[in-house]
C-alpha cells in the first residue's frame, strides 16, 4: 500500500482556479407547466448569427435589461444550459414556449458582453412532413429549443453571457451566467468534476445531494469544470416532461455554468434509443459524434469521448447497444484508447461491472457483459477510473486489474488492497502515463437521489456506503483525488491515485488480499472484517458468556461509558446479546423493527504488569459496534461516524458464530491498575434486520509454545 | 449529429405505452420490478396490458431467464399481435437458444406489422443478423441493404454487418462503396478504419498508404495500424518491411496481453500478426487463448479468416 506524506498531499489537493461568484444557487422555479405532446407546427432549422453589439444597442437606449431573475423564469420553459464545450466553442441551449428573436452576447467581463459570434439553431417538435431536418421528437407542443453555438472562443477562459429576445435581455446581469471553455487538449490543466448517478426523482434527496455539492464547493472555493451524469437522470421513463422537472429544473444553477456530459441510463432507455439517437435524451443533449472536443468520432451520440487537458473522458452506452467485443461500440472504444495521448482515462457508463448494491453484477446481463467484454478493453487501454450507476449505492473498489470472471472474485485481481486514502493506507500508485493493466479504481455512484440499498458485498470493494451522495474527482498533474460527499455535505470516502515513474507497469496481484465483510448471499466462507483471526494461545480476562449490565430499547444517560457510572438500574444478562441466529444467551426478542442499538458495560480486572500490547478484544458481532475503555473510545467497527442513536454509516456484518480479535496495542495509557470498565454499543445496520449479535470477551495473548 | 425527421415516432408511442404501465419511479432492483409486474398481472387477470408482459420479459432477459422471457413475450403478442417490439425481442430470445427457424418467423411477423420506417428497419436488421448467423448470407445482405435504405440513420453496426456480408460474398467494390457512404453518413471511425482495410483488400494501395502512415505516426498504441500497414506491404511485395511492422506490433501487443485475464481483441490482433508472419501454430495458440477467455465466433472472425478456417456456424 502506497503512502503519500501529508505535507505532499496538501500540495496536491487544492484546486488552483480562482472561483467566480455563483448567485441564486437554488432558484428552481424555471420549469413551466408542461403541455401534452400533440400536434405541433413544423419549423425549419435556422442558423443565423447576430452582429449587434450590446453596447451599441444600449447607447441608443434600446436594450431592456432584465430587472430580476424572474424574467428568465417567465420566458424560459427550460433554462439555459451548457453543452459540448471545446477549447474554442460551446453550446448554450434553452427552451421557450413561444418564438423569440434569440441572440446571445458574451464577453470576458461582466459589464462588457462585446462578442456575438453565435450560430443559433431553432428546433421544434415534430409533427408532419414539413418539420425540418432536426426536429425535437418528444417536446411539448409549441416548444422552441434554441441551440446557440458560441465560436471563436479562447481556451480555458471564462466568459459571461446573456440571452436576448430582440433587445430585451432575458438573463439577469448578476454575474451568475458564465461559462468556461476547455483548455487546449494536452495542456497542463487540472480538472475538477462532479459525477452523479440515478438521481432523477425530483425529490428532496436529489436536491440535498446537489445542494451539498454546491455548499462544499463554495466553502472550498472551487468551481466545477465538468458534470458527468452516469444515467437515470429522469425517472421513471426519461420522458421530456421528466427531464424538464427532474433534471433541468433541479440542477439549473449548475447547468448554466457547467456542461453536463451524460451517459444514458435504462430509465432514459424506455423512451430514447441509442441505436437511432431518437428520444427525449437526444433532444436534450448535444453529444460529440465527430470528435468535436477530442477523441475519435463515434458516429453515435450515446457513446463518445472528449479531452480536458491531459484527461481523456469516455462515455459508453451500456444499455441498448451491442456490448460484445466485435460490436461497433467496442471497436470504437479500442481505437479511441489506442489513439489518445492523454495521461489519464476516465470512463463512465450506467451499468456497473461490479456491484452488490440494489443490483447484482454477477446475475444481470448488461452488467456481466460490461465486465466480461468492455472492462478488458478499457484496462488493456490503460483506463484509470470507471464511474457507473444503476445500483443505488456508493461502492468504491481497491486498485484492481483483470476482474472479469463471473462471479467476481478478489483472488488474483487486487493490485493494492489498501484504502487508497492519503491519510490512511496511502494513495494507490500507478506508473506514469497510460499503461495496460496497471490497475483501475471502479466506483458505483448510483446514489444521487433515489432510495439506496444493498444486496451483498462485492469482494473487490474497499468502501461500501449505503446513503445518498455523489462523487467529486480532482485530477491534477500526476494525482487523481476522489471524494464521496454525502447528502449532508460530509466527506464519506477519500482516495487518491498517484502516478510515478518508479512504479513498474506489471505488478503481481496480491495472493491474499483484504476483502470486505458483509452480507453476501453467495458467500460460502465467512469473511473477517477489520478483525484478525483469534490468537492460538491466550488467557481470558473477561470470558465468553460473562454477565454484563445492558440497556436495550432506550437511551443511556450521559457518561455511561465512564468508570463510576451507576448502572444499577440496567438489566443484567449473559453474553451474547441478540436475536435471530441462535447464538445468543440473552435473547432480545423485542429488538427487530423497534430499536437498532444495545448498550452493555462491565467492570473487569487487568492483572498488574499486563502489557497493552498483549491485550485484545475478541468479539462476535452483527452488524457493528463501538467499544470504550474507561470512558474513551478504543474501537469502532462498521460504524462510520456518530454514536448511539445518531450513529451513521453502517457496514453490515454477519457474526457466523465466530470471534474476531482486535488487539488493543497502543491503548496502554487507558489501562488502569485493578478495575477497568469496558462499555460497548452494538448496532444493527437495519431496523428490520433478521439478526443481531453482541458477544465480547477480553483476552491477554500468550507467546506461542516453543 | 441530429436525427432526421421520421414518421410518427414509434419510440414515443412505445414510451407512452410503457410509461402508462404503473411501476416504481426509480425501481430498486430487477427482482422487485418482476414482483411488481407480477402483482399487476395477477390483479388485472385477463385484462392485463400486453406491456406488462413485455416489461416483465425485459427484466427476465436482464436476469438471463430466457425461458420466462419467451413465455411473457408470447403472452404479450397473443394479446397484441401487432406489438412489433415484442415480436423483435422474441426473435432475439429464440435466436439465443439456437432456434433460427422460429426466430426468423418471429422477425417476419415483426416486419409484417411494422408501421414506421424505423421499426421496419430495426426488424430487418435483426433478421439480417439471424440470417447471417444461419449462413444465409445473400438473404442477410438483402435485409441489411433494405434496412439501410429504409432508415437513413441506421446504426454503425448495420454498416459493419453489410460490409462483412459483402466480403463473404466477394462483393469487394460494393463493400468499399458501402463503407465510404456509411462513414460519410455517420462519421464513425470504425467505418473509416474498415474502409481503409477494404481499400487494401481491393488493391487501392496508393489511396490507403498515406492514410496509414499518418495514423501510425499519430497513434499512442500503434499495433492496429501497423497490422494494416503490414497487410499493405505484403500485398505490394515488401515482405521484409511487413515483417518489421508485424514484429513491432507483436512487441507492443505482448505488453497489453495479460495471459491469465487477456483482452481478447488484443489477443486476436496478435494472432493475426502471427498468421501474417506465417507462424500458424502461434496464431492458433492465440485463437485458443481468445476462445478460452470467452471470445465468440464474431470476435475471432478476423483471426479465423486470416488462418483460412471456416466459421463454425451455430
Amino acid at each position: 500500500m502506497a503512502m503519500v506524506p501529508a505535507e505532499e498531499w496538501r500540495k496536491l489537493a487544492p484546486c488552483p482556479r480562482v472561483p467566480q461568484p455563483l448567485k441564486s444557487p437554488m432558484n428552481n422555479n424555471s420549469s413551466l407547466p408542461h403541455l401534452a405532446t400533440t400536434a405541433v407546427l413544423c419549423i425549419l432549422a435556422v442558423a443565423h448569427a447576430r452582429g449587434e453589439e450590446p453596447e451599441a444597442a444600449a447607447s441608443i437606449g434600446g436594450v431592456i435589461e432584465a430587472e430580476a431573475p424572474d424574467l428568465a423564469s417567465a420566458v424560459f420553459s427550460r433554462a439555459p444550459y451548457l453543452q459540448l464545450a471545446t477549447p474554442n466553442s460551446i453550446f448554450i441551449s434553452w427552451r421557450t414556449s413561444r418564438e423569440i428573436d434569440a441572440s446571445v452576447r458574451f464577453g470576458t467581463e461582466l459589464d462588457g458582453l462585446d462578442q456575438s459570434r453565435v450560430e443559433i439553431e431553432i428546433r421544434q417538435t415534430i409533427t408532419d412532413d414539413a418539420a425540418g431536418e432536426s426536429p425535437l421528437h418528444s417536446a411539448p407542443a409549441g416548444t422552441f429549443q434554441y441551440e446557440a453555438k458560441l465560436t471563436g472562443l479562447e481556451p480555458d477562459t471564462q466568459y459571461f453571457y446573456a440571452i436576448y429576445d430582440g433587445r430585451t435581455r432575458l438573463t439577469p446581469a448578476d454575474g451568475s451566467y458564465h461559462l468556461q471553455t476547455h483548455p487546449e487538449i494536452g495542456s497542463d490543466r487540472d480538472v475538477y468534476f462532479w459525477a452523479v448517478g440515478d438521481s432523477g426523482t425530483g425529490g428532496r434527496a436529489q436536491a440535498n445531494v446537489h445542494e451539498a455539492m454546491l455548499e462544499y464547493n463554495r466553502k472550498a472555493g472551487r468551481d466545477l469544470d465538468l458534470y458527468l451524469h452516469v444515467g437515470d437522470m429522469a425517472y421513471g421513463s426519461g420522458t421530456d416532461d421528466e427531464f424538464s422537472g427532474r433534471f433541468f429544473a433541479m440542477y439549473e444553477p449548475t447547468l448554466r455554468n457547467v456542461p453536463c456530459w451524460a451517459a444514458m441510463g435504462n430509465h432514459e432507455g424506455k423512451t430514447s434509443s441509442g441505436k437511432s439517437g431518437v428520444g427525449p435524451f437526444y433532444d436534450c443533449y448535444i453529444c460529440p459524434t465527430e470528435a468535436e472536443s477530442g477523441g475519435l468520432p463515434s458516429g453515435n451520440e450515446s457513446y463518445y469521448s472528449f479531452d480536458y487537458g491531459k484527461v481523456h473522458f469516455i462515455a459508453l452506452n451500456s444499455h441498448d447497444l451491442d456490448r460484445s467485443p466485435a460490436g461497433a461500440m467496442a471497436q470504437w472504444l479500442k481505437a479511441d484508447l489506442e489513439q489518445t495521448q492523454a495521461d489519464w482515462v476516465v470512463c463512465y457508463f450506467h451499468h456497473p461491472p461490479y456491484t452488490k448494491g440494489t443490483h447484482d453484477s454477477d446475475r444481470e446481463g448488461q452488467l456481466i457483459e460490461m465486465r466480461e467484454h468492455i472492462m478488458p478493453i478499457l484496462e488493456s487501454g490503460g483506463c484509470d477510473l470507471t464511474l457507473t450507476g444503476h445500483s443505488h449505492i456508493y461502492e468504491r473498489s481497491m486498485l484492481v486489474d483483470g476482474a472479469y470472471a463471473t462471479p467476481t472474485v478478489a483472488e488474483g485481481v487486487i493490485i493494492d488492497d489498501g484504502d487508497g486514502d492519503p491519510g490512511g493506507d496511502g494513495a494507490y500508485k500507478k506508473t506514469s502515463g497510460l499503461n495496460a493493466n496497471n490497475g483501475s479504481v471502479n466506483i458505483v455512484t448510483g446514489h444521487g437521489g433515489t432510495g439506496v440499498g444493498r444486496k451483498g458485498t462485492s469482494p473487490i470493494m474497499r468502501k461500501i456506503i449505503v446513503e445518498n451522495g455523489s462523487t467529486l474527482v480532482h485530477i491534477q498533474g500526476d494525482t487523481l483525488y476522489g471524494t464521496m460527499l454525502n447528502y449532508q455535505g460530509e466527506v464519506r470516502d477519500t482516495f487518491a491515485i498517484v502516478k510515478s515513474d518508479d512504479i513498474p507497469v506489471r505488478r503481481a496481484a496480491l495472493e491474499e488480499p483484504w476483502q470486505p465483510a458483509g452480507k453476501d448471499p453467495d458467500s460460502k466462507k465467512p469473511k473477517l472484517a477489520d478483525g484478525q483471526r483469534m490468537p492460538k494461545r491466550y488467557t481470558a480476562l473477561l470470558p465468553p458468556n460473562a454477565t454484563w449490565s445492558y440497556l436495550a430499547g432506550t437511551k443511556p444517560e450521559d457518561g455511561w461509558t465512564n468508570p463510576g457510572f451507576d448502572a444499577s438500574s440496567w438489566t443484567t444478562g449473559e453474553a451474547g446479546f441478540g436475536y435471530g441466529d441462535g447464538d445468543d444467551k440473552t435473547l432480545l426478542d423485542d429488538m427487530r423493527n423497534k430499536y437498532k442499538v444495545v448498550y452493555i458495560r462491565r467492570e473487569f480486572d487487568i492483572p498488574e504488569g499486563t502489557n497493552a500490547r498483549d491485550l485484545g478484544l475478541a468479539i462476535s458481532y452483527d452488524d457493528a459496534f463501538i467499544a470504550y475503555l474507561n470512558g474513551k473510545e478504543i474501537l469502532r467497527v462498521g460504524v462510520d461516524f456518530g454514536s448511539g442513536k445518531s450513529a451513521k454509516g453502517f457496514s453490515p456484518h454477519e457474526a457466523n458464530r465466530q470471534f474476531e480479535f482486535f488487539p488493543l496495542a497502543g491503548k496502554q495509557e487507558l489501562i488502569r491498575a485493578g478495575t477497568n470498565v469496558l462499555a460497548i454499543e452494538g448496532h444493527n445496520a437495519n431496523l428490520d434486520s433478521s439478526d443481531f449479535t453482541l458477544h465480547p470477551t477480553v483476552l491477554v495473548t500468550k507467546p506461542p509454545k516453543k | 449529429m441530429r436525427p432526421a425527421r421520421i414518421a410518427p415516432p414509434l419510440l414515443a408511442l412505445l414510451g407512452v405505452l410503457l410509461a402508462g404501465v404503473a411501476t416504481s419511479q426509480a425501481h430498486h432492483n430487477t427482482e422487485e420490478m418482476i414482483r411488481e409486474f407480477t402483482e399487476q398481472i395477477e390483479a388485472e387477470g385477463d385484462k392485463a396490458a400486453p406491456e406488462l408482459y413485455y416489461r416483465r420479459a425485459t427484466e427476465y432477459r436482464v436476469l438471463r431467464e430466457f425461458g420466462k422471457a419467451e413465455a411473457d413475450l408470447e403472452k404479450a403478442i397473443a394479446i397484441a399481435p401487432e406489438f412489433v417490439a415484442a415480436h423483435e425481442d422474441l426473435g432475439r430470445v429464440l435466436q439465443r437458444r439456437g432456434d433460427h427457424t422460429e426466430a426468423l418467423a418471429s422477425l417476419g411477423r415483426a416486419i409484417a406489422v411494422a408501421t414506421t420506417e424505423r421499426e421496419l428497419a430495426a426488424s430487418l436488421a435483426v433478421r439480417a443478423e439471424i440470417l447471417a448467423a444461419a449462413g444465409r448470407t445473400k438473404e442477410a445482405l438483402a435485409d441489411c441493404e433494405r434496412a439501410l435504405e429504409t432508415y437513413r440513420r441506421g446504426a454503425v453496426d448495420w454498416f459493419l454487418l453489410r460490409s462483412d456480408l459483402q466480403q463473404q460474398l466477394g462483393l469487394e467494390e460494393e463493400r468499399l462503396g458501402g463503407l465510404k457512404s456509411g462513414h460519410s453518413r455517420t462519421r464513425s471511425v470504425v467505418l473509416y478504419n474498415a474502409w481503409v482495410e477494404a481499400l487494401i483488400e481491393t488493391g487501392h494501395y496508393d489511396q490507403a498508404a498515406p492514410i496509414i502512415e499518418e495514423k501510425v505516426a499519430a497513434a499512442r498504441l500503434k499495433s492496429s495500424w501497423l497490422l494494416r500497414r503490414a497487410k499493405l506491404l505484403q500485398a505490394t511485395g515488401e515482405a521484409e518491411a511487413a515483417k518489421r511492422d508485424l514484429l513491432q506490433a507483436i512487441g507492443e501487443l505482448n505488453t497489453r496481453i495479460k495471459p491469465e485475464n487477456p483482452d481478447i481483441t488484443v489477443v486476436v490482433d496478435r494472432g493475426v500478426a502471427f498468421s501474417m508472419l506465417g507462424d500458424r501454430s502461434a496464431a492458433k495458440r492465440d485463437l485458443m487463448m481468445a476462445k478460452k477467455a470467452g471470445a465468440d465466433r464474431w470476435a475471432t472472425a478476423r483471426l479465423e479468416r486470416a488462418l483460412g478456417l471456416e466459421l463454425e456456424h451455430n
